[in-house]
């Protein structure tokens, strides 16, 4: 017996969302887009996928992008023998999360604290966060830390060590660096690669 | 005519075993099942994937459930689980949360099936006697280390279970060095450290590969197929007799019953959302506790208005949870010799071990002895991205910068980490329940779950003393830094209850062989027929009482 179900009964979509793998192979491709940009300044690309993301509205702004990079290497800072947040794109993935991985509520809620790092740095003299000493981004976090009680940082800390500690597929843990770093082995079978897209 | 012997619904530990039987008897079988059917290749050790079961379970703005808690003024508050923050789903995919578990494996003990008569009735608990006995269900877990594969070492000790074979099938799996620190400190303390079997195999049989010792195993499918999950020990060897059908990714939307109150058919919706019906003789449900007795509540039919098999209105009633508590403590490696750091760097991820010193226990204050608990002892799961985000939390505000980037060198290069879990019986209870909800529904325009989850004082009780017992033996052990969590609440991942089972049909949904009450071709067998949990992990128990009901089963079809 077969019966077609009424399509008013779908709340949200029919079957199964995507699943968390098929977003990750997304944001790794957006992170690809993302990087391009970062290497070429505010250019814009053209292309089916630039113009799909960017009809979202989700993707970071060049002022966000450097705002919040800037504040991620205070989070997880980079020295010579160990990885910080720019030895493994925790920027790019942050931007890929922002379209595939966060709700509205935490997009709006890193994007609003962006602004106000900004906004804190015009106290100091500046227009741009991410031109201040890094003892004064420190001191303009823990303002903000205050003010969002903690949120904004938990969400942005939290992409960052996903990013440090990720399997590379991803566009993250850049050769490993993470891994190597803290000793970390034995994570096989490792997902397949992106463009592969396969199981579970 | 109908098209098959047997229909199981759910492909767990509760349908895997009767799928298994029945197909190995000659007999057809059909299995239904809403998730996807992955295969061994399919399994990655992907943090990120993953997410906790995130991969393996439905979206919950798609699936929701309903969670009823208390309430700041004392009544209950119902949010569905988008909103909650929590829910109870455990593994939507061929073989269920069989899939993604640990595979510490306990057995009941006798106690555990007559707890009412050991130890007295509870105020406002419903606590009950089953009306089986252990030794009606040894020959069965013994069944279950051979057919499914449990790995392990037998010794004696005050508690140690009555076995119908001398050992177990397949030795233990290799352990860390810390356990024999552990059993040392343990020893020196009178206390009887039990190496905990694990439904992992150590090395290759049937075409499963032995364990790959990553470690990687609670919330991971098994790429070697070493774990005794149901897909990789019963269902593939079921769909090899070719008496065995499986239908993922297939909804059951309700169980089709006749005038005369037999069921006749389910109706599910197939990968293509397209409503289809499947006949059998014999219909077994196996969908995780909360969804089972929601499947039979949404199945109403002419002789069952209030849903299948529940004339008195106790389908749903009773759901179980176990009461949980954890603890952590640290070894740093300064404080030990050169040789015994070397021995915890060891690669070895296995600890193995657990306590039933305290199976049940006498309390300080001269009150009656009572049912306590398991202790399992473990290492820190290796998921380095949980373990992590865990390092951001300080006593004055989270970590980060050069002072995070310091104790993570310290926790993943500078030290070793012990955990227990406690295991102790949740207390059935008029406020721990299942219902139908009267206003949301899934995408299948399925009404859903309604779970209420009230908790007995006595379960957080029992906790707080074994967990107490537990940071004992950290600090036994020279651990620092010890932080223990008793919980209060409910384990989602350990569920149970809803279709208690027994011999008298005004307190008990199903029969002692799971057969409903109601239903004379009806079976449930995965936890729900619990009337109590017992104090350990439910999915050795589930399995030996799904096998033993598919004999029953088999013996009705011949």
């Amino acid at each position: 017996m077969t019966t077609e179900l009424p399509k008013t009964a779908s709340r949200g979509g029919w079957g199964y969302r995507l699943s968390r793998r098929e977003f990750l192979v997304r944001i790794a491709a957006a992170g690809l887009v993302a990087g391009a940009l970062a290497r070429c300044g505010a250019a814009r690309q053209d292309g089916w996928r630039m113009a799909e993301l960017d009809e979202m509205g989700a993707r970071l702004t060049t002022a966000e992008w450097e705002t919040i990079a800037a504040a991620q290497d205070r989070l997880l800072p980079s020295a010579p023998d160990s990885p910080g947040a720019r030895d493994v794109n925790a920027i790019g993935y942050l931007d890929g999360a922002m379209l595939f991985l966060i709700g509205s509520e935490a997009r709006d809620l890193v994007r609003r604290g962006s602004v106000r790092l900004n906004e804190l740095a015009e106290g100091r003299g500046v227009t741009r966060f991410s031109a201040l000493a890094e003892a004064t981004q420190a001191e303009l976090l823990h303002e903000l830390h205050d003010e969002t009680d903690g949120d904004w940082t938990a969400v942005v800390l939290r992409h960052t060590l996903e990013a440090l500690l990720g399997d590379p597929v991803y566009g993250v843990n850049t050769g490993q660096v993470g891994w190597t770093w803290l000793g970390i082995v034995g994570r096989y079978p490792r997902p397949p690669r992106a463009e592969q897209g396969r199981g579970g | 005519m109908p098209e098959f012997d047997v229909c199981v619904i759910g492909s767990g530990a509760g349908g895997g075993p009767v799928a298994a039987t029945v197909a190995a008897a000659g007999r057809s079988v059909v299995v239904i099942e809403k998730g996807r059917w992955l295969r061994r290749e399919d399994f990655f050790k992907d943090e990120l994937g993953r997410d906790r079961h995130d991969s393996y379970t439905p979206d919950l703005h798609l699936e929701p459930q309903v969670v009823e808690d208390r309430n700041g003024s004392g009544g209950w508050s119902a949010r569905p689980t988008p909103e909650a923050g929590w829910d109870f789903w455990n593994g939507s995919l061929v073989g269920g949360a069989s899939n993604l578990m640990s595979g510490f494996f306990h057995r009941l003990k006798p106690q555990d099936f007559r707890l009412l008569s050991e130890f007295g009735p509870v105020d406002g608990a419903n606590v009950a006697d089953w009306p089986i006995s252990y030794d009606d269900l040894e020959p069965f877990y013994d069944r279950v280390e051979r057919v499914v594969g449990v790995s392990g070492r037998a010794v004696q000790h005050g508690l140690a279970d009555r076995r119908s074979s001398a050992d177990f099938p397949y030795p233990p799996l290799v352990e860390h060095p810390l356990a024999q620190w552990f059993d040392r400190t343990c020893v020196e303390r009178g206390l009887d450290p039990i190496p905990v079997p694990r439904a992992i195999l150590p090395h290759p049989v049937d075409g499963r590969r032995g364990c790959e010792y990553t470690g990687i195993c609670a919330g991971y499918g098994c790429s070697s197929g070493a774990k005794g999950s149901s897909r990789a020990a019963l269902l593939s060897r079921a769909v090899a007799t070719g008496n065995c059908e499986v239908r993922a990714e297939s909804m059951a939307a309700g169980i089709v019953s006749d005038a005369r109150g037999r069921a006749v058919a389910v109706e599910y919706f197939d990968r293509e959302r397209r409503r289809r019906r499947v006949t059998a003789k014999v219909f077994v449900v196996a969908c995780q506790a909360i969804e089972t007795a929601r499947l039979l509540l949404m199945s109403t039919g002419p002789a069952h208005p209030r849903g299948l098999a529940n004339r008195h209105g106790l389908v749903g009633k009773n759901l179980l949870f176990s009461a949980a508590g954890f603890g952590i403590g640290h070894l740093p490696f300064e404080k030990f010799s050169t040789s015994e750091v070397e021995e915890l760097r060891s690669p070895f991820p296995f600890l193995n071990r657990a306590l039933q010193d305290w199976y049940s226990f006498a309390p300080e204050n001269g009150s009656a002895r009572m049912k306590g608990g398991t202790l399992d002892f473990l290492l820190l799961h290796p998921d380095p991205i949980s373990r992590a985000i865990a390092q951001t939390s300080a006593k004055n505000g989270p970590l980060w910068g050069w002072p995070l980037k310091r104790r993570l060198v310290r926790h993943f290069r500078e030290e070793q980490h012990v955990r227990f879990e406690v295991f102790a019986d949740w207390m059935p209870h008029d406020d721990c329940h299942v219902t139908l909800d009267p206003d949301v529904r899934d995408h299948w325009g399925l009404p859903v779950a309604r779970v209420r989850v009230g908790r007995h004082p006595r379960n957080k009780r029992v906790v707080e003393f074994l967990t107490e017992r537990g940071a004992e033996v950290l600090r036994a052990m020279g651990a620092e830094r010890i932080r223990t969590r008793p919980s209060a609440g409910p384990s989602t991942n350990l569920l149970a209850g809803t279709c208690r089972f027994g011999d008298d049909p005004r307190t008990s949904v199903l029969d002692r062989d799971c057969r409903a009450h109601d239903v004379e071709n009806l079976y449930v067998t995965d936890g729900s027929f619990m009337p109590t949990g017992g104090s350990v992990p439910y999915t050795w128990t589930i399995y030996a009482n799904s096998f033993r009901v598919a004999d029953r089963i088999v013996e009705r079809l011949d």
